[in-house]
């Protein structure tokens, strides 16, 4: 058979609006630009403090040693606060045209209308618009802007803002920490049910930008929510990057679901620093789909704090051409009958690599906890690459882990089979690797599955290509 | 210990076996890397290990095959059993794969004595701490 | 329809059939057998284009066209079906969208909707005894042997073959089950001028679908090729005499 002809589609978002900013800062990090950035956004010394705390922080901590090789990224080279209106509006007319013309080419409204309770969505720096249905209103959900929220509710916010991902967490957290702008804030009161997803969308348009949202998650006692949140950015020759941080606090008898679609485009650096925790019989589920960026460095993290919670991590890459995806999951049991599972499928192909990093811990007193990784690799053609790097750790005589990882490419057998039933051979393979990442792709919301499943060049309505 | 073994010619088979008793307050720490560079080779590596109470064990094993070993066929395996109070263990099995003509594959499983097992033994008549010393026995030979 | 001429087959350059040469033709039924291992199955995989299955010399001449070298997804389009004896699974693949894919595939001229093809789809399934609920699985993901040999002539019967090769269709399935799938496969035949090549060493299923012609194999060359009466004496004095 011939090699591989699989190829990943064309960057369909890679479309860019002429920038437009109310407040630009100029190129750079230095305490200069985190006090402006305060100023601009108008918060109290607390905040600015807090911000500069963490400044200090990024200034001392070096890259990781470890991992993808970052040594491309500039960070004096980009800017890290672009404000494009002056207000969130809270209707679609209010947003202006040109952010509009970019939201509606990548069909945001349509899909609010149809399908989910709340539409947050980001340009570059800022929460331009946001919605949320009245029924979410009466039980007392809050949904809104992180800035926003950090005027509305302080008390809360720092009650929990920093406690998970603190301030010198590592190199990019601390970063996030002193220039944070947007992200959302979402409280769910007691045994609160909000049937359907609240979603935000982020959009890096002005060449060089940085992204830092940081997104709060407060899920309270008995209450369920599920988060999706998709990423686009045009194509640009320099880098940007994205250094978000999200803090999910799952309480007793909560339940959590986060949905993430990346889809950067390949001159962003995708770094992010995602970590829940969760109480007593509380549930977080992570559902993570990597397939653009240039380089990504995520391992949502999973603090099992309470007896029976549980944690899981669905997650898939595709790695392509110069790309270079490293992403796992991380499980830390410290309370007994704990469990986690996390499902890690990848795909490398044209050059591109994956690599799944991951750590499970079972403390001394997570007796009767219990842990399953499973990572499954394919890779596509001899020029690329994928890499397994987990570390199990288990202190707990009662406690078990167990971890198994698979390298394979696609089975000639089965290619064969579907060609000898006439299928060619890059149809053949689209329906392997769709096959492959089904586990994953039947958990996300359909419009997506739909999305991921034609971004993987699968069309399943026969169109030959 | 570290232990290094690179399948330099086609068609090499390497196999590489240890079965380890972490004694009561013994701290064991093994590395262990094979590499295929050669086209058409195979390597397995096997660790089984017992962990005793206060023990402690530290197992690394990497996989590593180049971009020129085609048809290889790489196995990892690390099997440890943790018995009583304070025994840790750390498994740390690493994959790097630059060939996609290839099948590589490990597993890694760090937990107690199996309660069936134990249950089974012990209706048998053996006392809880005989049917444990059995069951490690049993692990460890076969 | 078909000529294997002067066929010799290597896998992992390890000859595994020799000279192999026999015709088959329109409406008509050849029954292929051997002991195990004789070859046969090496010969279905030959003719469906199995990339392992090197042909070494000889030519396959299909409505005077060769193939020897056509990839797999090309003889389908000619019309060419294989009936695997042991069919592969392929997880995450639904059954019901791969049957659809499928159907338009090999029906061009004949398009339906998606609801029509559901209707068929389930008018069919009945006509094989197949439980509904496989439909909505993935293609033979924990089916059982006979679950698999079903679905394979379910995927015949939507792919309107012109030639079709059962590799051991016979062998994991019961007497009830066996009757239903020769039925619909002579069903087939009467429709179009099928050309079939049945592999099995029971010949329970030749009681059903009466061959016109038989080729015994022994160890990858042909020993003997003639009528019907071959058969009774292949299961009264076995392949050795």
């Amino acid at each position: 058979m011939k090699k591989s002809s699989y190829k990943k589609p064309p960057y369909k978002y890679g479309f860019s609006s002429p920038e437009i900013s109310v407040f630009k800062s100029k190129k750079g990090i230095s305490q200069d630009v985190v006090k402006t950035i305060s100023t601009q956004k108008q918060e109290d010394k607390k905040m600015l403090n807090f911000r500069l705390r963490a400044y200090q922080f990024f200034n001392e901590q070096s890259l990781p040693s470890w991992g993808p090789n970052l040594s491309s990224l500039n960070l004096d080279d980009i800017y890290y606060y672009l404000k494009p209106t002056q207000k969130e509006s809270h209707t679609w007319d209010e947003v202006p045209s040109d952010i509009k013309k970019t939201y509606d080419k990548l069909g945001i409204p349509q899909a609010e209308k149809q399908y989910l309770g709340g539409v947050k969505a980001q340009y570059e720096s800022e929460v331009i618009y946001g919605s949320l249905m009245e029924k979410n209103q009466k039980q007392g959900v809050i949904f809104c802007g992180m800035d926003e929220a950090l005027k509305k509710f302080p008390d809360l916010i720092w009650r929990y803002f920093g406690k998970l991902v603190p301030p010198d967490d590592n190199k990019f957290a601390s970063l996030n920490s002193a220039v944070w702008s947007g992200g959302s804030f979402i409280y769910i009161p007691k045994n609160v049910h909000v049937e359907l997803p609240l979603q935000t969308y982020f959009r890096i348009n002005s060449q060089k930008m940085g992204q830092f949202e940081r997104t709060l998650i407060i899920a309270d006692e008995g209450s369920f929510i599920h988060y999706i949140e998709g990423c686009t950015a045009p194509i640009y020759s320099t880098n940007s990057l994205h250094a978000a941080v999200v803090e999910v606090f799952v309480k007793k008898n909560a339940r959590v679901r986060y949905t993430t679609i990346q889809n950067w485009s390949t001159n962003v650096y995708n770094l992010v620093t995602k970590r829940a925790q969760v109480e007593e019989n509380g549930v977080m589920e992570w559902v993570d789909g990597n397939l653009g960026s240039n380089i990504t460095m995520k391992y949502p993290s999973n603090l099992l704090v309470g007896k029976n919670a549980h944690a899981e991590v669905l997650s898939v890459a595709v790695a392509s051409g110069t790309q270079h995806l490293d992403t796992g999951a991380k499980a830390i049991h410290l309370a007994p009958n704990t469990t986690s599972r996390i499902i890690s499928k990848s795909i490398s192909l044209s050059g591109g690599r994956s690599s799944y990093r991951g750590t499970v811990f079972m403390s001394q007193g997570a007796t009767n906890s219990r842990s399953k990784v499973v990572c499954d690799a394919l890779i596509l053609d001899k020029h690329s690459r994928s890499d397994t790097y987990p570390v199990n750790k288990n202190y707990e005589k009662s406690a078990s882990l167990e971890h198994e990882a698979t390298v394979s490419k696609i089975g000639e057998d089965q290619l064969f089979y579907l060609m000898s039933r006439g299928f060619s051979q890059s149809e053949s393979e689209g329906m392997i690797v769709n096959g492959f990442i089904d586990p994953i792709v039947k958990e996300l919301p359909m419009e997506y599955s739909l999305e991921l499943n034609r971004l993987i060049n699968l069309q399943m309505d026969g169109s030959i290509r | 210990m570290k232990y290094h073994q690179i399948l330099h010619e086609p068609g090499d088979t390497r196999d590489f076996s240890k079965t380890i008793l972490v004694k009561s307050g013994q701290t064991v720490d093994i590395e262990t890397l094979m590499e295929f560079i050669s086209p058409n080779t195979t390597g397995n590596t096997l660790i089984k290990a017992v962990v005793m109470p206060k023990g402690n064990l530290s197992l690394k094993g990497v996989i590593r095959i180049s971009k020129n070993a085609s048809g290889s066929k790489a196995f990892l395996k690390h099997s440890v059993l943790l018995v009583g109070n304070d025994s840790q263990a750390v498994s740390i099995p690493e994959l790097e794969i630059e060939n996609n003509q290839v099948q590589a594959s490990h597993a890694s499983a760090i937990g107690p004595v199996d309660q069936a097992q134990l249950f089974y033994l012990m209706s048998r008549g053996f006392s809880q701490k005989s049917a444990i010393k059995l069951i490690i026995k049993s692990f460890l030979a076969i | 329809m078909i000529k294997l001429k002067n066929i010799s087959v290597s896998v992992d350059q390890k000859p595994i059939l020799e000279n192999i040469s026999f015709n088959l033709k329109p409406s008509q039924i050849t029954a292929l057998m051997g002991p195990n291992g004789s070859g046969k199955s090496s010969i279905a995989y030959t003719l469906a284009g199995h990339p392992s299955y090197q042909i070494t010399s000889g030519k396959i001449i299909f409505n005077k066209k060769d193939i020897t070298n056509l990839s797999p997804d090309k003889r389908s389009d000619l019309g060419i079906f294989l009936a695997n004896q042991a069919p592969i699974a392929i997880p995450g693949l639904n059954v019901k969208n791969f049957l659809w894919q499928l159907y338009k595939k090999h029906n061009s001229k004949n398009s339906i909707t998606i609801s029509e093809f559901r209707s068929l789809l389930d008018q069919e399934a009945t006509n094989l005894d197949i439980k509904k609920e496989l439909l909505d699985r993935h293609l033979n993901d924990g089916f059982s042997g006979g679950e698999r040999k079903k679905m394979e002539i379910l995927q015949m019967v939507i792919s309107k073959p012109q030639f079709i090769i059962l590799d051991e269709i016979d062998s994991g399935l019961d007497v009830d089950a066996l009757k239903i799938i020769s039925s619909r496969i002579k069903k087939l035949s009467v429709e179009s001028n099928l050309s079939i090549l049945i592999i099995t060493h029971f010949a329970k299923i030749l009681d059903y679908l009466k061959p016109d012609q038989v080729v015994i194999l022994e160890k990858g060359k042909i020993k003997k090729i003639g009528d019907t009466k071959l058969v009774n004496q292949v299961e009264t004095i076995g392949f050795n005499h």
